[in-house]
């Protein structure tokens, strides 16, 4: 895997952007999203551990 | 004046709320049944018709959605499921219109307010930049995605056994969300971008995304990770029940009813995670292309979009990997580790869902309705294969390997086939691009190209 630091050094017309700093700069939305993303994670997480809990405890029918 | 997160928030508002009434009829598939005195088989004909229009209304939207601008045909198509919600209300109150062949029509209708989900596509697409198109799109379908679990969670909660209702609540805010998607929405952030879209949409314009290889790549991996989650959700149930019947019966589930409740509760969680981990995907694939993380040296690593390539290719890989875990620890008979596998290839289908969309838009940028109409549509008679192939295979376990082994690895080879070019894999089809544009370019592509 090649990353940022030890990648072939490729412009734009013979590649992808390989320079992390020569990336576009991300709009202030960008950050938002990664939030709502991060958000929205958390919420599988938390829907699949409470979801086992109570199959697990034999209390599925509580939230089916 | 508008922005790039109005059009956003309108697009996925728009399609949460179409996704609800895609589904809408299967959450109170229970009410209607003992409403209208329905078989066993009317009923399985009832579910069937959410997924009926699917494939041919998507491919129609995305070509309309270049043609029109999003926001006129994703407002025009909220308008009338919408409506024809409001008028399935009163089915089981008008004369005509209580029989239910008649509602069977009607929710049919309704349900093809799923295909609004490659406008929205569409509409993202010529909203925002290359490089964040990924995270963007990913927030757009995931959450959108949601709007199927909440339906089925909450609708029968809020409404009890009263369909009707429900229907009519349902309709009415989705005219409401009509008027203000054709009020607010813009087609593309500027008129070059709209006017490009618009003048792609002749006959020659689509067999040329059809017959592009890396178009049917997409398409395919779209079926192995889209295509596969719809087929899970319809699937799942009914495996853990037959399949753990004694494991579950150890948890203190007695009885049909009780059985069904868990098995429902693990299913789930594939759902769920599929959904909400699929804006991640595409966070993550912007990331590869940010870093130009290229690993695999049988894809094309040449492309300015290939690590968003290898990105995918390493969703394909981990679904697959996920489906032989699945029947190992069903073959095992251990109910928690497949419930816990089952949690991680929920996972691993919102990479491939969220991975697909984070190409198809920059693949084919002056056709993006047209080749996610093509992309998103003919994938979702996955959906119906899967299940077919699980129920024929004896042993009830070991269908995810036969359909990892029989379908998913000639999928893989033909999408690393398929893009593996170091020229441009859009020249590589079936038909060059002169054959079906005439002197005109395909998406930037030289026209001389092609296999024929």
């Amino acid at each position: 895997m090649v990353d940022a630091d030890s990648g072939p050094e490729l412009d734009a017309d013979s590649g992808p952007e390989r320079d992390g700093d020569s990336a576009p700069e991300a709009d202030d939305w960008y950050r938002w999203g990664r939030i709502v993303l991060y958000a929205e994670m958390a919420l599988a997480v938390l829907i699949t551990a409470f979801s086992l809990y109570l199959a697990f405890t034999g209390r599925a029918g509580f939230i089916a | 004046m508008t922005n790039k997160i109005e059009q956003l928030i309108l697009a996925t508002v728009a399609f949460f709320w179409a996704f609800l009434m895609w589904f809408s009829t299967a959450a109170f598939s229970p009410s209607i049944g003992q409403f209208y005195g329905l078989t066993t088989g009317q009923l399985a004909l009832l579910a069937s018709s959410a997924i009926w229009l699917s494939p041919p209304g998507r491919v129609l939207a995305g070509w309309a959605a270049d043609r029109f601008g999003a926001h006129n045909v994703f407002a025009f198509v909220l308008a009338a499921t919408g409506g024809v919600s409001v008028l399935s209300a009163y089915a089981s109150e008008v004369a005509f219109l209580s029989a239910f062949e008649v509602l069977f029509v009607e929710r049919m209708v309704v349900a093809s307010a799923g295909a609004t989900f490659v406008v929205g596509i569409q509409h993202v697409a010529q909203w925002f930049d290359e490089h964040e198109i990924g995270t963007a799109e990913g927030l757009y379908a995931g959450t959108g995605n949601v709007g199927a679990g909440v339906g089925a969670l909450l609708l029968p909660r809020i409404y009890g056994t009263n369909f009707s209702e429900a229907f009519l609540h349902l309709g009415l805010v989705a005219i409401g969300i009509a008027v203000v998607y054709k009020w607010r929405g813009r087609a593309a952030r500027d008129r070059a971008t709209a006017e490009t879209a618009r003048e792609n949409t002749s006959l020659g314009d689509t067999l040329y995304v059809w017959t592009r290889y890396a178009a049917v790549g997409l398409m395919l991996a779209y079926a192995m990770s889209f295509g596969l989650e719809i087929a899970m959700n319809s699937w799942l149930p009914t495996y853990y029940a037959d399949g753990f019947a004694g494991p579950i019966s150890d948890l203190g589930f007695e009885g049909v009813a009780a059985v069904q409740t868990a098995a429902g509760t693990f299913a789930a969680v594939q759902s769920f995670n599929a959904s909400l981990f699929r804006p991640f995907s595409g966070y993550m694939s912007d990331l590869w292309q940010r870093k130009g993380w290229t690993p695999y040296p049988v894809l094309s690593t040449s492309q300015e979009y290939s690590p968003r390539v290898h990105w995918l290719m390493t969703a394909l890989i981990c679904i697959t990997v996920a489906m032989l875990a699945l029947t190992a620890a069903g073959l095992a008979g251990l109910l928690p580790v497949s419930v816990v596998v089952l949690a991680v290839f929920g996972v691993t289908v919102s990479f491939g869902t969220g991975g697909v969309f984070a190409i198809v838009p920059v693949l084919f940028e002056d056709r993006p309705g047209t080749a996610s109409g093509f992309v998103g549509g003919v994938s979702t008679s996955g959906g119906i294969v899967y299940p077919l192939v699980y129920g024929y295979v004896p042993n009830i376990h070991a269908g995810y390997a036969v359909v990892a082994v029989v379908f998913f690895v000639p999928i893989m080879a033909f999408y690393v086939w398929a893009m593996r070019h170091d020229d441009d894999p859009r020249d590589h089809g079936i038909g060059s691009a002169r054959r079906w544009l005439g002197d005109r370019d395909g998406d930037g592509v030289a026209a001389a190209g092609g296999d024929d």
